[in-house]
């Protein structure tokens, strides 16, 4: 697998591979000059617009300014061919928006990154050889790349499926890694290797990041398709791997969703669909799952830049997010659906039962107010009463004894004379 | 009346561990000064010795009650293994007095949340007669059945009850 790959910029790729088990090898071609490919440092260092600290950014700022920079960048790297077809350099290719899923554009870089790593901690073991296994990079966040941040976010989605596959070493571990973890299962692998543009892995496919719908895979296959797609025949899975299971989308997604076990494939699908084209469309959309792009046609996706395709605001499904390109084995992916769906129903029914307390205390008050009102106004009742026994009473005291004093004072006539 | 039961059933007190009710007879528990309502918070510490208690209503009546508090929610609200944990059982209160008069069945026990914010609840039953020796004592605190309690001694339903919140206190400061 990652023997066709070139590994270009190979560069971050050792660092990164602290915990991964695939050799650098794996990686996928050299870094193109996609942004997606540098790491968080790099791209802080790099692009001053970006400058604000990564990590207290929303999610939304940091696509943005992803796409700022990748817009610049594009324009630099405006030597290599774009054509969407055939394009054997790597060409950013920017396409539609990425658009985030709308709870996961709310959390912060922060918060999406220890979800990431969390996540990770239980997606470790499960890549295997196979191409690099995204999962285990990244040991600290500048070292991630930007690609791998956001197909772990979910905001690019990945077809999960054959997670066994091989082949998708290509991730593009990027070495810049973004890499979004695509796991190509299929014999892509040597994809990527082919055209540098490895980048993008992103890109690639075609796959779109809608994978949230991977229900339907063919859904998104045309979705994705719009722009070069390889023109495979569709699979509904795309070899490549991509269980894309993110962590936070998995919070954000309720039950009903992560039951949707279809979105897997999805994602990846759309890669058949591309030919040997690039694929570039990066397919970043929201939906959080893997983005599918990786998925590598069997032709060679030339460097496919980034691209971007609109994003299917699907709904979000939390499907597990493999990295290392299918090397997690099933059970291990289970595992980790199931954790993260039974911290969510914990968590819902805390927050449940929370809710209850509050209305419960504001029942009680109510009744309380009830019940004080009318004790006040019956207090009040009884005073006025009172008051107005007592004036009478008063009034009627006096009246008498003033009369009987009168007579009393009177003088009578008596005297000698 | 119906109105002063509501908190208790929207608190999930009736459900959880009492059966619904009507009341019949009024009471206060007083922690201190504090008066407790239902789902008001209560320090744990502010909780630590057995409460003020107040049958309201003239003493004429003869009739005897029996006071039970339970903490449904041990060891943690979101994984009640050990519902429910009782924490106190007065026997024997004469009507319009308080629960010195009464006899105490099982100690009282303050508060102890460790996990979560945890309800405790004290549910008042009027006694057909004097308890007698008869009434078992529970085993152990924990997984404690009030419900269950009450058929064993033939209390029926509960003549009042009311529950507060409580919650671990932070630590102390560090310096």
């Amino acid at each position: 697998m990652g023997s066709h790959l070139n590994f270009k910029n190979f560069v971050d790729a050792p660092s990164m591979e602290g915990n991964w088990s695939e050799p650098p090898g794996n990686f996928p071609l050299a870094r193109q000059s996609s942004i997606y490919s540098l790491t968080f440092d790099e791209l802080q260092n790099t692009f001053g617009g970006l400058g604000k600290d990564f990590g207290s950014m929303n999610m939304d700022e940091l696509l943005k300014n992803i796409s700022t920079a990748e817009e610049t960048q594009a324009m630099m790297t405006a030597s290599v061919p774009g054509g969407e077809d055939g394009v054997s350099g790597g060409n950013l290719k920017r396409q539609g928006s990425l658009t985030l899923p709308r709870t996961l554009s709310q959390k912060t870089v922060d918060e999406v990154w220890r979800d990431l790593m969390k996540e990770n901690d239980g997606a470790k073991d499960g890549s295997s050889g196979g191409g690099a296994n995204l999962p285990q990079r990244q040991q600290t966040f500048g070292e991630m790349t930007l690609e791998e941040f956001l197909v772990r976010a979910g905001v690019v989605r990945e077809g999960m499926q054959q997670i066994g596959v091989p082949n998708n070493s290509g991730f593009f571990g990027n070495n810049s890694g973004m890499a979004l973890g695509f796991q190509q299962t299929n014999g892509n692998n040597g994809f990527w290797s082919n055209n540098n543009s490895v980048l993008n892995q992103p890109s690639r496919s075609p796959l779109n990041t809608s994978g949230v719908k991977s229900s339907h895979l063919q859904q998104q296959k045309q979705q994705q398709q719009p722009q070069h797609q390889l023109q495979q025949p569709p699979e509904p899975l795309f070899p490549k791997q991509q269980t894309v299971a993110f962590a936070p989308s998995m919070h954000l997604m309720n039950t009903t969703q992560l039951a949707s076990p279809g979105a897997r494939s999805v994602v990846v699908i759309d890669d058949p669909s591309m030919n040997t084209k690039l694929v570039q469309s990066t397919g970043l959309q929201s939906g959080g799952m893997g983005i599918v792009g990786l998925g590598s046609p069997a032709s060679q996706i030339s460097s496919d830049v980034i691209s971007k395709n609109s994003v299917d605001t699907t709904s979000l499904s939390p499907v597990p997010y493999v990295f290392g390109r299918g090397r997690k084995c099933s059970v291990a992916l289970e595992k980790v659906v199931e954790r993260r769906q039974k911290r969510m129903i914990k968590n819902r029914e805390s927050a449940a039962r929370s809710r209850a307390r509050k209305q419960a205390y504001t029942l009680e008050l109510e009744v309380e107010v009830a019940k004080l009102k009318e004790m006040n106004r019956e207090l009040q009742r009884k005073q006025d009463e009172m008051m107005e026994l007592k004036k009478n009473q008063m009034l009627e005291t006096l009246k008498r004894p003033r009369g009987g004093k009168r007579q009393c004072l009177r003088r009578t006539l008596t005297g000698p004379w | 009346m119906s109105r002063s039961v509501e908190p208790l059933i929207v608190g999930g007190v009736i459900g959880d561990v009492l059966d619904m009710f009507t009341p019949a007879t009024e009471f206060t528990v007083h922690y201190g000064t504090k008066q407790v309502t239902n789902g008001c918070d209560i320090k744990p510490s502010a909780a630590a010795d057995k409460p003020h208690l107040q049958i309201l209503g003239p003493p004429l009546s003869s009739s005897l009650y029996t006071l039970v508090m339970v903490d449904p929610d041990a060891p943690n609200p979101s994984e009640p293994r050990l519902r429910e944990l009782l924490h106190w059982i007065v026997v024997d209160i004469p009507h319009g007095h308080d629960a010195t008069k009464g006899r105490e069945l099982v100690a009282y026990m303050g508060p102890r949340p460790t996990i979560g914010i945890h309800r405790y609840i004290l549910a008042l039953f009027k006694q057909e007669g004097a308890m007698g020796g008869g009434s078992q004592l529970p085993d152990g605190r924990a997984n404690f059945s009030t419900r269950q309690f009450a058929a064993q001694n033939r209390l029926g339903l509960p003549v009042a009850a009311v529950y507060f919140n409580s919650q671990k206190e932070p630590a102390m400061k560090k310096r």
